[in-house]
């Protein structure tokens, strides 16, 4: 990228009163770029001058921005995109001639845009409940491996659904190819208890998944969040198709927790109507279902399918409305 | 590439200018007889228009392929139930309009597309989308208990029936049609996908080869046996025919459907390994034409008059002939399918049958009564899967799929 692109880019974000939706991928459910501190306070801020500043906020003030709602996650996501690109041609060129100011006002743009009180709450909540359900998590999951590598499948059964439903809940913070590994684990495991057939094997695939445990017990503390984050993760709970009810109101669980930390910041209500109305009725199709005991054959597997296509639909506007 | 941008800009025009289009419609469809033809006459025979008083797709040519889903109704009230049909007809406007579908919510980066895209370059080909109600839906869960017509009756169990639950009723339909089969897939995808929550797939069949044609152009088609199918069939410009057979008519009670017709479908498998072991003699005994010109055994050609008492009493033309079933007829629109090979190693093969009609009752059933018992051509053939769909008239440019039963 030639410097006249960045400054081009750079001049863009700053002038133009409309930007586009930042075409920005964020990697799995991570939204770090290292411009913004990844709770997304302004403390990234320091370096700009007080013109910088202003510019960054007079522009802020002209770019759609709603009283008491100043999260413009777009303008955010463009901020830090550009503030990538700029960082991207000092490293590949050696270079540092572009106008600090203008890379001030970005990196100080893009920290005041996640900057948003609201949404510091809700990032603060989701990983504090994600922190507790983590530290539930790996002892839960001990005691699974315990006894699945003693061969006690009793036990072993009646940890699986707590320990599987902490799983779903922290899911959303495992590192992309843990997450699967240890979605193919947790299944294969739930299906010999199903089947009820041996298990000492899988003493391995259940040692994995502590590790993975301890490995999401870590990142919950340090791993970047946003609230488009969430609201994505949210979405990919239902990615997987449940293998029986267990797992099902495990992500439905998972997914209420993302929801719950967002509904306040969700900009369209018909939406905040449809995901109420969703969950309400995924939970008590599940209730019903579950009292009726049913045995796993297609035509419940079926019906959990559908219940999930049913939330995961609405869910996937999420992130597009916080 | 010159002649795909006049495409795209009549196309442009014919979605972008709705209110022109409304205008238009109206106007032809106020003509006598004028809305009794469906299609796009204004030199653009990649689009088939989709207002009119019959839903198109059922007397309108027939095209290469078919993608026919049948929808369980997972919504638990008349109003979700409305709410399905009116984003169904909002979409398949746009669809058979060679416009991808809208949705407004969903106009920006970080949430799914409106449209899942895959027909973007692609032109409609011909595409009709055409939705049915199966008897099921008629129960008190919409308050539709009293409300089911007649002629939608539970068809009789017929010997040679085999059939999988898996395969059978439901509560809707949709069937599409068009000459790209990714243009017909495009269909019943983006339509499910907007019935999630809704309604769910129960079952589904992609067809090919249209197994028979309601136009005169191009040789009859042929189905998997190798021999001609729809010879007789009923025309989609032969308005008698179509009134006597094909339309509900106000008179025939359920006012609703008036315009409408009845579609029953049966996945009829081939055994064609069999089929292709059995001597050319036999196999024109079976179905009572040549195999080459498919003229009546007796006769030279395929349009020569069949006479059905000189043809052999079991072969499939004798035992199907109206002039046996009191003069009725129905309007086939079949497809052939091959679901991959079966558990045996065999090509699961077969007729996708599907029969419009005024009234199943005195059309199909006993059609269907005298050919499962006697027809030379049963040994050759299973009937997997059943189901019988009222299909409710066409729409208007701001109508809705069941208005006329539900608005």
């Amino acid at each position: 990228m030639s410097a006249r692109a960045v400054v081009a880019a750079l001049g863009a974000l700053l002038l133009v009163p409309v930007l586009p939706y930042a075409g920005e991928t964020l990697g799995n459910r991570t939204a770090g770029s290292g411009a913004v501190h990844p709770d997304g306070s302004a403390s990234a801020c320091p370096g700009a001058d007080a013109q910088a500043r202003q510019q960054s906020v007079t522009y802020l003030a002209h770019s759609g921005t709603m009283p008491g709602r100043p999260v413009p996650t777009p303008v955010a996501l463009q901020a830090r995109r550009t503030v990538n690109k700029v960082r991207a041609y000092y490293r590949d060129t050696g270079r540092r001639d572009l106008g600090q100011e203008l890379v001030a006002a970005s990196t100080c743009i893009a920290a005041v845009a996640a900057a948003d009180p609201a949404a510091e709450q809700a990032i603060a909540a989701y990983r504090a409940r994600l922190r507790q359900h983590a530290d539930s998590l790996v002892p839960q999951v001990e005691q699974l491996a315990a006894s699945v590598r003693a061969g006690d499948r009793g036990a072993a059964r009646s940890l699986y659904g707590a320990a599987r439903a902490s799983w779903e809940q922290v899911r959303p913070l495992a590192a992309p190819a843990t997450d699967l590994d240890a979605r193919a684990g947790w299944d294969r495991i739930g299906r010999q208890l199903r089947r009820n057939r041996e298990v000492a094997d899988l003493a391995p695939v259940a040692e994995g998944l502590v590790a993975d445990a301890r490995d999401v017990q870590a990142r919950v503390v340090t791993v970047p969040l946003s609230v488009v984050a969430i609201g994505r993760a949210a979405k990919e709970l239902f990615d997987h198709v449940p293998t029986d009810a267990t797992v099902l109101q495990a992500q439905v669980d998972s997914a209420w927790t993302a929801y719950g930390v967002l509904r306040a910041l969700v900009s369209d209500s018909e939406l905040v109507t449809r995901l109420d109305t969703a969950f309400a009725a995924t939970q008590q199709s599940l209730s019903a279902h579950r009292r009726g005991d049913h045995p796993g054959d297609g035509a419940w597997q079926r019906e959990l399918t559908r219940m999930a296509d049913a939330l995961a639909a609405p869910l996937s506007h999420l992130a597009a409305a916080v | 590439m010159p002649a795909t941008h006049r495409l795209s800009r009549r196309h442009l025009l014919v979605g972008g200018g709705a209110l022109g289009a409304v205008g238009m419609v109206g106007a032809v469809a106020g003509l006598p007889g004028g809305g009794e033809t469906h299609g796009d006459h204004d030199a653009s025979p990649q689009l088939v228009e989709f207002h009119g008083p019959h839903q198109a797709g059922i007397a309108t040519p027939v095209q290469q392929h078919l993608h026919f889903a049948a929808f369980d109704v997972t919504a638990n009230d008349l109003a979700g139930l409305v709410a399905l049909l009116q984003d169904w007809t909002a979409a398949a406007r746009a669809m058979t309009a060679n416009r991808p579908v809208e949705r407004v919510e969903s106009a920006r980066r970080l949430a799914p597309p409106s449209d899942t895209g895959e027909t973007l370059d692609l032109h409609a080909a011909r595409l009709t989308i055409t939705v049915g109600l199966g008897r099921s839906l008629f129960d008190d869960r919409f308050g539709l208990a009293d409300r089911s017509p007649a002629p939608l009756a539970d068809l009789p169990a017929y010997p040679g029936d085999v059939l999988d639950p898996a395969r059978c009723g439901g509560d809707l339909v949709i069937q599409t049609c068009s000459d790209d089969p990714q243009v017909a897939v495009h269909a019943v995808r983006n339509l499910s996908r907007i019935a999630t929550g809704l309604a769910a797939v129960r079952w589904a069949q992609l067809g090919f080869g249209k197994a028979s044609a309601t136009d005169t152009a191009g040789p009859t088609p042929r189905n998997l046996f190798g021999f001609k199918d729809g010879t007789a069939n009923i025309r989609g410009d032969d308005a008698d025919a179509l009134a006597d057979h094909v339309w509900a008519q106000p008179s025939d009670g359920s006012a609703w459907m008036a315009g409408g017709s009845y579609l029953v479908a049966r996945r009829i498998r081939m055994t064609v390994e069999s089929w292709d072991r059995t001597s050319l003699e036999d196999q024109e005994r079976a179905v009572g034409r040549t195999k080459d010109v498919g003229a009546p055994l007796g006769a030279a050609r395929e349009h020569d008059r069949v006479r059905p008492h000189g043809l052999p009493t079991d072969s499939h033309v004798r035992l199907a002939h109206p002039s046996l079933h009191g003069g009725v007829r129905m309007l086939r629109r079949g497809f052939s399918f091959v679901d991959g090979a079966d558990e045996l190693g065999h090509l699961d093969a077969g007729l996708f049958f599907l029969a419009y009609q005024r009234d199943p009752r005195r059309a199909f059933v006993p059609v269907q009564a005298e050919l499962s018992r006697h027809d030379a051509m049963s040994r050759y053939v299973r009937h997997t899967g059943s189901s019988v769909w009222a299909v409710p008239p066409g729409v208007g440019p701001d109508g809705w799929w069941g208005e006329t039963l539900l608005g």
